[in-house]
């Protein structure tokens, strides 16, 4: 991804759009900040938001008629922010104004002609900038009428125009803003504006000033038309402003035109979802103005605009504290460096790929493709993390591996129509299930049915490695062919999606749809309670199969509830992504937060989702659970199997399948298994949370044996072996029974790899 | 660069099974990614078989494999 | 090179002295040697190593690179060896004529500087044309700078180069501003985990100051001087 095209991902976030009311300022005054502020009594500090960005702040608080009240979202529920009422009530209650920091002298004079509003912004800003300044006019006292000052208390004006004194700006007297003038100014200095007020730009004798940069056909000179009847007072000041900028550029040599696109009020493309904000009414204002209490009570009505709609309904974005503006400049890093490696990654790898911010965003921002796009560009340069995945692609080698994998036709058949395709977290999870499915499916179904075992590949998809799952999408495709290309009869939502956009070619048809069609499973059991309906995340984009489902509990006599966020909004149960491998903690808040969401028992039809709930301790039935349940008593939700338990559900499955349906002799199993090994509960709890599995363990105390890798310690009858595989280390505490057994009390492991050092 | 001393503890009461040895401290290395470290850890004096205990493991080496994979 | 009133600044940790050796910086004398083939020095001009402390990079560039090269630091360096070049000085205006070295060596100083600006218009001052100014320090990876300068100004922990990482925009823009052209950034951040693993290894990673932003990186930036300094441009934000 180069930079332009990361500078278009990043625009499609628009959390970083300023404010309606900002947008709508002609100075873009941070109204959001200053409410802010104002709302937690903080006078002093929201006084400093206006002195940041208006000029003569203490005479534009008090005159500003507050243009973006008409733009405030708050109109929308209320009535908008009176905000020419609390500046009035800030400029008069802060204690402290910021000091100005005008910047050193540039040596460059400019002239300004004229004392109105358009002139005195233009005299500030120049005069922070370290420009001289001269202000030439008829006389100071025209000041407050030129200026729309009556209003403000002499006392004030004076004390701003003494300010403007400090920073270097002269006031000349007796000046007649001729043409003359100008002529004579614009030899005598580096460039010259003219307040409209004192002298449009039309009696100027001169084509009209370009309105973005006011500069006109006379080098160094810049004026305006006349300004409309009722011009807002910050317009004015912006006039003076737009001036100034604009003889800062010429001065420093720069474009006059680049970046100027929202100099001019412009319409924010924030979007702030509203339908939950209560309406409530304006604080009225008294006619002496707003007190402490009641500016506190009107800065508290603002919304504080801002759009994370994503944000707020992912456990993941909201846990690396931005959004995905920046995470994506946190991704690519934008710093054009020659960056040898890349930050964030487990921000990278923490992304579910589920899908829902897209669907909540309003500008449908990918954060799909770019963690996704991000994961096969560290694979691709070798910088993803080993640890990242590992686990998740060796349990995809075992699924797929002959201890579990099944290609077969249906038992007495040369050729078949179908062929169940379970995944391989179902046979993991549910082993009797999908035998028993499999057993109706080949009942009802015409044509026969074969059955094949293996993983579609999503957790290589997932993790960003292209080559992997190109190999296993390659694998799975021959297994189709050789099997005659029948229909794959899908159980696993995300088999489903892989096979649609990976394997094209081939028929596919849910196993809840073919149930309906071909006949549904004689004695199913529906649980007493309610049940609530939690779609997988990858049904997010498939209309029908969620139907399908519908359809099915409709046939099963059930009308599950569904949870707040659903079908198309459904949530990650935190599997998707792998989630779980790159961040276990965020894996199981993103679990428990779902599961708190569905009223009453779950029911879904995803494996995984299944074990992820009821592991964050909610009681969750797979849709298998009803239609073919162990006995004719209503099915309670079972626990999630462990991480060894999982591997051992798949390879016994396929013993069992073997030995059964094909009478074929199941291959000899591994040395390490002849081991008589027992587990003390908590090894048994310590390896689940470590992700240590039984045959690690069998493994090692298999080889350390035989490689004498074993240490013992005095007056212990506890001993240690170790055993590197190939890229973890593992230790096992162990003791031998009086058998010859092992019982393991601990298990650890480690990455690094440790070598001797010849001393 | 010097070795760095990483345990505390006094390993003297472990021995290797196979050696007989009691473990002593040896200066070892520990390779991860593209980055390596030279530590003191216990170690056969024979075979070199090098002990790891579970806190340093969990501890100091998971914490530095974290830093060096996120980098 | 610390401000006024810090607790011990992390550099003069003895820790850091074990783990990182004597030049208290990520990639040591061997990362130095690095960056000076990388550099091109003009052959047998001056070069200065900016806020040298000990003085071992001075030595080590005068016996390994034959370069005369001579040091500057705000104190007197405790336990250098005697008769190297020494000047006590403060970056912001250094005891050399216009135009009259061939390098300034500065690592890991710069962030810890009041003022970088100054003083990177103060290397480009002594610097001849085509003189090479070589940067290595900690930069912020992250954009969201300001969370960090906030807290760290907060709790006002010992100045280190870890609180006041560069903000590489900045840089470049006041690079441009002194006059002087990148030639060359690398992002050397494993050089910087390496040395956070070593401290973590030896149970010293307590004294690491805590960046709430993300992590520091550390980088590698040669700049040239052929630009013509500019006036300071400022950003009313």
């Amino acid at each position: 991804m180069d930079q332009a095209e990361l500078h278009r991902i990043e625009a499609r976030c628009i959390q970083e759009e300023p404010p309606r009311c900002r947008a709508a300022c002609p100075l873009h005054v941070d109204a959001r900040e200053f409410c802010t502020l104002l709302a937690a009594g903080r006078i002093d500090a929201a006084w400093a938001v206006l002195c940041r960005t208006l000029p003569l702040p203490g005479i534009l608080a008090r005159i500003c008629d507050a243009p973006c009240r008409a733009a405030c979202l708050r109109s929308q529920c209320g009535g908008g922010i009176d905000m020419a009422a609390l500046e009035r009530f800030c400029a008069t209650s802060a204690r402290k104004t910021p000091p100005l920091h005008p910047l050193p002298s540039r040596g460059k004079n400019a002239a300004i002609i004229g004392c109105g509003l358009p002139a005195l912004a233009a005299a500030w800003d120049l005069a922070r900038k370290g420009f001289a300044v001269r202000i030439h006019c008829r006389a100071m006292a025209d000041i407050p009428a030129s200026a729309y000052l009556e209003d403000c208390p002499t006392d004030i004006v004076e004390r701003e125009l003494e300010r403007l004194r400090t920073l270097g700006v002269t006031f000349v007297e007796d000046a007649e803003p001729a043409p003359k003038l100008v002529e004579a100014l614009l030899a005598a200095t580096d460039a010259v504006f003219v307040d409209p007020r004192a002298c449009p730009a039309e009696a100027l004798g001169i084509p009209a000033p370009d309105p973005t940069t006011l500069e006109t056909t006379r080098p160094g000179l810049f004026a305006a038309p006349s300004p409309a009847p009722g011009t807002s007072p910050a317009a004015l000041a912006a006039l003076g402003r737009k001036a100034a900028l604009s003889i800062e550029r010429l001065m420093q040599g720069a474009s006059l035109t680049a970046g100027r696109e929202r100099e001019a009020p412009f319409a924010s493309r924030l979007y702030t979802n509203i339908s939950d904000v209560a309406p409530l009414a304006p604080v009225p204002v008294p006619p002496t103005g707003y007190d402490d209490t009641s500016a506190r009570e009107e800065a508290r009505r603002c919304l504080r605009c801002e759009c994370m709609e994503c944000v707020r309904h992912c456990a993941y974005l909201e846990h690396f504290k931005g959004y995905p503006k920046t995470y994506a400049r946190q991704i690519y890093n934008n710093a054009s460096i020659v960056m040898g490696t890349r930050q964030a990654n487990t921000l990278i790898n923490s992304c579910m790929l589920c899908g829902l911010c897209e669907e909540l965003c309003p500008e449908h921002f990918p954060m799909v493709a770019l963690c996704l796009d991000a994961r096969r560009d560290m694979v691709q340069r070798g910088k993803m993390p080993p640890s990242a995945h590992e686990f998740a692609l060796r349990d995809m080698t075992f699924a797929n591996g002959e201890s579990c994998a099944v290609a077969k036709l249906q038992p007495g058949t040369t050729t078949n129509r179908w062929v169940f395709f379970p995944g391989c977290q179902l046979p993991a999870s549910a082993p009797d299930a999908v035998e028993r499915t499999y057993a109706h499916l080949r009942e009802t179904l015409p044509g026969g049915t074969a059955l094949l075992l293996r993983c579609c590949g999503a957790p290589a998809h997932w993790s960003g490695r292209q080559d992997l799952f190109a190999a296993s999408v390659d694998a799975l495709r021959a297994d189709w062919e050789a099997l005659g290309t029948p229909t794959l009869v899908t159980a696993c939502p995300t088999c489903a999606q892989m096979l649609r956009e990976h394997l094209p070619e081939a028929n596919t048809a849910s196993l809840w749809a073919v149930l309906g069609q071909y006949g549904m499973p004689p004695s199913p059991a529906v649980p007493a309670g309610p049940l609530c309906l939690h779609d997988p995340c990858t049904t997010r984009h498939d209309d029908a199969l969620r139907a399908q489902v519908r359809t099915l509990c409709a046939a099963l006599g059930i009308t599950p509830t569904e949870p707040s966020l659903s079908g198309r909004l459904t949530e990650c149960c935190g599997f998707g992504g792998l989630l779980a491998d790159a961040n276990a903690p965020l894996a199981a808040t993103v679990a428990a937060r779902r599961a708190e969401k569905l009223d009453g028992t779950g029911l879904t039809y995803c494996a995984m989702c299944r074990d992820l709930l009821a592991q964050a301790g909610k009681p969750c039935l797979h849709l298998l659970d009803l239609l073919f349940p162990a006995d004719d008593t209503p099915p309670t939700p079972r626990p999630a199997p462990g991480i060894s338990k999982r591997r051992e559900n798949r390879v016994r499955l396929r013993e069992r399948l073997m030995d059964t349906l094909w009478r074929e002799a199941n291959a000899p199993r591994p040395e390490h298994e002849s081991l008589a090994i027992a587990y003390t509960p908590a090894a048994k709890e310590i390896m689940e949370k470590r992700r240590i599995l039984e045959s690690d363990v069998a493994r090692t105390l298999f080889a350390a044996k035989r490689d004498g890798h074993i240490l013992a310690r005095a007056g212990s009858p506890r001993r240690l072996a170790t055993h590197r595989p190939s890229t973890v280390t593992y230790w096992v505490e162990f003791e031998c029974d009086a058998a010859g057994g092992y019982v393991v009390h601990n298990a650890w492991s480690h990455r690094m790899r440790v070598s001797g050092v010849e001393s | 660069m010097s070795t760095l001393k990483v345990l505390s503890e006094d390993f003297s009461n472990w021995t290797c099974e196979a050696c007989g040895e009691t473990l002593v401290p040896r200066p070892v290395t520990l390779d991860y990614l593209e980055s390596r470290f030279r530590v003191e850890l216990p170690a056969c004096p024979r075979c070199g078989l090098v002990l790891v205990p579970e806190s340093l493991a969990l501890g100091k080496m998971a914490e530095v494999e974290r830093l060096l994979e996120d980098k | 090179m610390t401000a006024d009133g810090c607790a011990q600044p992390l550099w003069r940790h003895p820790v850091l002295r074990a783990v990182a050796g004597q030049t208290l910086r990520p990639g040591g004398l061997d990362f130095t040697d690095q960056a000076v083939h990388l550099a091109h020095i003009p052959g047998d001009s001056r070069v200065l190593d900016l806020g040298c402390g000990t003085g071992a990079t001075v030595e080590h560039l005068r016996s390994h690179h034959a370069l005369a090269a001579v040091g500057v630091d705000l104190a007197i360096p405790q336990g250098a060896k005697k008769g190297l070049p020494f000047a006590q000085a403060d970056a912001q205006s250094l005891p050399f004529r216009d135009a009259s070295l061939g390098a300034v060596i500065c690592e890991c100083v710069l962030s810890l500087l009041p003022d970088q600006r100054a003083a990177l218009h103060e290397c480009r001052r002594v610097l001849m044309p085509g003189g090479r100014l070589i940067l290595a320090d900690l930069y912020h990876r992250s954009i969201s700078t300001t969370a960090c300068t906030a807290t760290t100004t907060a709790h006002s922990a010992a100045k280190s180069c870890v609180t006041h990482a560069l903000n590489i925009d900045t840089l470049r823009r006041d690079l441009a501003d002194a006059g002087m052209r990148v030639v060359l950034l690398e992002d050397h951040t494993r050089l910087l985990a390496e040395l956070a693993a070593r401290m973590i290894l030896v149970g010293a990673s307590d004294i690491l100051p805590e960046c709430p932003s993300k992590r520091p990186g550390y980088l590698l930036l040669i700049a040239v001087t052929d630009g013509i300094p500019t006036e300071a441009h400022h950003d009313d934000g």
